[in-house]
């Protein structure tokens, strides 16, 4: 039988991230505020983007709009192989769990979760078996260097652990595009180095298209690419990478 | 229920503490459900334990004993209708005196010996024909009088014996005494010409027992001997009090169900604002909506099934010291289970507008944007 997660599950990692001719308005008359205006943007798989921009420039449109929680009002988005621009509510909230992961601001975790609860329930969402869930959880806190810490929650862990905890989350459903939230915001400068050094690597490792929002200049010249946004436009990269 | 029931765990003190508002109400509604039934038990358990389907009370009398009075011709006709049994049966309020001097109130009630509303006895003997024998309830008997005490009733100044005890009965909170009818006209009636029955009081009663077949047209039989039939519980309402006090006693449950419904839609009101964060996490993992709602649901369910399922069992205990106290207190396994099952249902409702809330939560308010 062919369910919409099948066929998700089909065009996984085929094409990473493609935003093409994306306009997002918001507001009407002389309140409309363009938050997109012709973006155009492709992350491969393997590839981490970084895309610094003032506060109001759009970032936060950008990844609303990867990640099937705004449909622009024109254009297209394309996650692996999935135009998901017009798909109904039900397959795009299917399609956030399956194909994209996010890493939150502020790590945004569930404060009655322990680190290991936190990555079993994406697992759960997506009807995975439970001892599978457990052991790819297990090894993905091991791989973000958190195993011993599997069974903290939140309030026990420090902002750099949390933010490690939301990585792992974030592969958990083994995604196709990684979308991240200023990742960088709730950390001194070491431990921010560290979490973009950890994208970064988690990116190449699980050939993931990663596309990432930050002010952190510092951090986002991390990245393979850097893109800035301004008055909700993409301007030509200016810096192909800064490692 | 992943995060649901971790919440519980996590926040269990706000959930202990609401839990406790609900079983408290629960500890109220049980309580009063016993005592809606004792008071229901006082009221009209007498005719309740009574061997008959229905009853002819003269007409617009409201088929109140007090107020109808049929005569021996008409409860004749009754009888010889075909598929109804009719007997005499008369039922007055008394101010009685025992053989020491107290009083106490008393339902006389007249019947036929030997017919089908004859009382079984748990103690002494069955009432005989023409004498002044009467039958006493357990709960007069545990007041003090016995099989062979003498009891006065004040103004008719007839003297009764007691020659046996039966099952406990009361109708309007009074216990009841049963009397041959012929005792019950000579107390009633008798007391109106100075203790000697006149010729028009022969064969008079209250009203005519009747055991009726099915497929008899009552409201034939009714219109042609001008007579009110009604059925045993039809005839409750006519019980003194017991319109007014099983409807304030309903008021006060329901009043109580919708209290429960209030507190626990407020509280999961406050809850999901609360975790509106969350959920919006939830949904941006890409949960579905149902998925969410199921979780939000079935973690209200836990906390009203346990909740309620405390309170009922602590409103049991206390019910168990109450009952056979001079309250009026009667509780069924089957009262309990239901007065639960309505107040978690309550509840439930009462936390839809909380759960409505929730399928409107916006999945990006996981990215912390006001856009």
């Amino acid at each position: 039988m062919t369910t919409p997660r099948n066929v998700i599950a089909e065009h996984r990692r085929l094409g990473g991230l493609r935003l093409e001719d994306v306009c997002l308005r918001y507001g009407d008359g002389d309140e409309e505020v363009i938050a997109l205006d012709n973006v155009s943007l492709s992350v491969n798989p393997g590839e981490l983007v970084a895309v610094v921009g003032a506060s109001g420039s759009g970032k936060s449109s950008l990844l609303a709009v990867a990640g099937a929680m705004r449909r622009p009002d024109s254009g297209h988005v394309v996650v692996g192989d999935v135009d998901i621009t017009t798909l109904p509510a039900a397959q795009r909230s299917a399609m956030r769990h399956d194909l994209i992961g996010f890493v939150f601001q502020g790590s945004n975790l569930f404060a009655s979760l322990s680190a290991l609860e936190q990555l079993e329930l994406v697992g759960r969402i997506g009807h995975a078996p439970k001892a599978q869930t457990r052991h790819r959880a297990r090894g993905l806190l091991d791989e973000v260097g958190l195993a011993s810490k599997a069974a903290r929650r939140p309030a026990h862990l420090s902002g750099g652990e949390r933010q490690r905890v939301g990585i792992a989350r974030a592969l958990m459903a083994a995604p196709a595009v990684l979308l991240v939230d200023e990742p960088t915001s709730a950390l001194d400068h070491q431990r921010g180095i560290d979490i973009v050094t950890l994208l970064r690597d988690e990116t190449r490792r699980h050939e993931i298209a990663t596309l990432m929002v930050t002010h952190d200049l510092s951090a986002a010249h991390l990245a393979d690419r850097l893109i800035e946004m301004r008055d909700g436009r993409l301007t030509p990269a200016t810096s192909a990478t800064a490692h | 229920m992943f995060v649901g029931l971790r919440d519980l765990r996590h926040a269990w003190g706000r959930f202990a503490l609401m839990g406790s508002v609900i079983a408290l109400v629960a500890v109220l509604t049980v309580l009063l459900t016993g005592l809606s039934t004792g008071l229901v038990n006082s009221g009209i358990s007498g005719l309740r334990s009574m061997p008959l389907t229905n009853l002819a009370f003269e007409a617009k009398t409201n088929s109140t004993f007090s107020q109808s009075t049929l005569d021996a011709a008409t409860i004749g006709s009754l009888d010889r209708q075909p598929g109804i049994t009719a007997e005499p049966l008369g039922l007055t309020l008394f101010n009685a005196k025992d053989a020491l001097g107290n009083s106490f109130a008393m339902v006389l009630v007249g019947v036929q010996p030997g017919g089908f509303m004859a009382k079984d006895i748990v103690d002494g003997s069955k009432l005989a024909r023409g004498s002044n024998n009467v039958l006493i309830t357990q709960g007069i008997a545990s007041a003090g009088v016995h099989v062979g005490d003498r009891i006065t009733l004040a103004r008719a100044g007839v003297t009764l014996r007691v020659v046996g005890i039966v099952p406990t009965a009361t109708y309007g909170h009074v216990s009841l005494v049963y009397a041959p009818i012929s005792l019950w006209r000579q107390a009633t009636y008798g007391q109106v010409t100075g203790g000697s029955l006149s010729p028009s009081a022969q064969g008079l009663a209250s009203a005519a027992a009747m055991k009726v077949e099915p497929g008899v047209d009552l409201a034939a039989v009714a219109k042609r001997l001008g007579v009110d039939i009604v059925t045993k519980q039809q005839a409750y309402a006519g019980s003194p009090g017991y319109v007014a006090e099983t409807a304030t006693m309903s008021l006060i449950i329901d009043f109580l169900y919708i209290i429960a419904a209030l507190v626990v839609g407020a509280f999961f009101t406050v809850w999901t604002i609360q975790r509106k964060a969350d959920i919006g996490l939830m949904k941006a993992l890409g949960t579905s909506n149902f998925a969410v709602l199921r979780d939000a649901f079935g973690q209200v369910g836990l906390v009203m099934l346990a909740s309620t399922g405390v309170g009922a069992l602590v409103g049991s205990a206390i019910g168990s010291l109450i009952t056979g106290s001079s309250v009026p207190f009667a509780l069924q396994a089957g009262d309990i289970v239901s007065a639960a099952i309505i107040l978690a249902i309550a509840g439930m409702i009462g936390s839809l507008v909380a759960v409505r809330r929730i399928a409107t939560i916006d999945p990006i308010i996981a990215l912390g944007a006001a856009i």
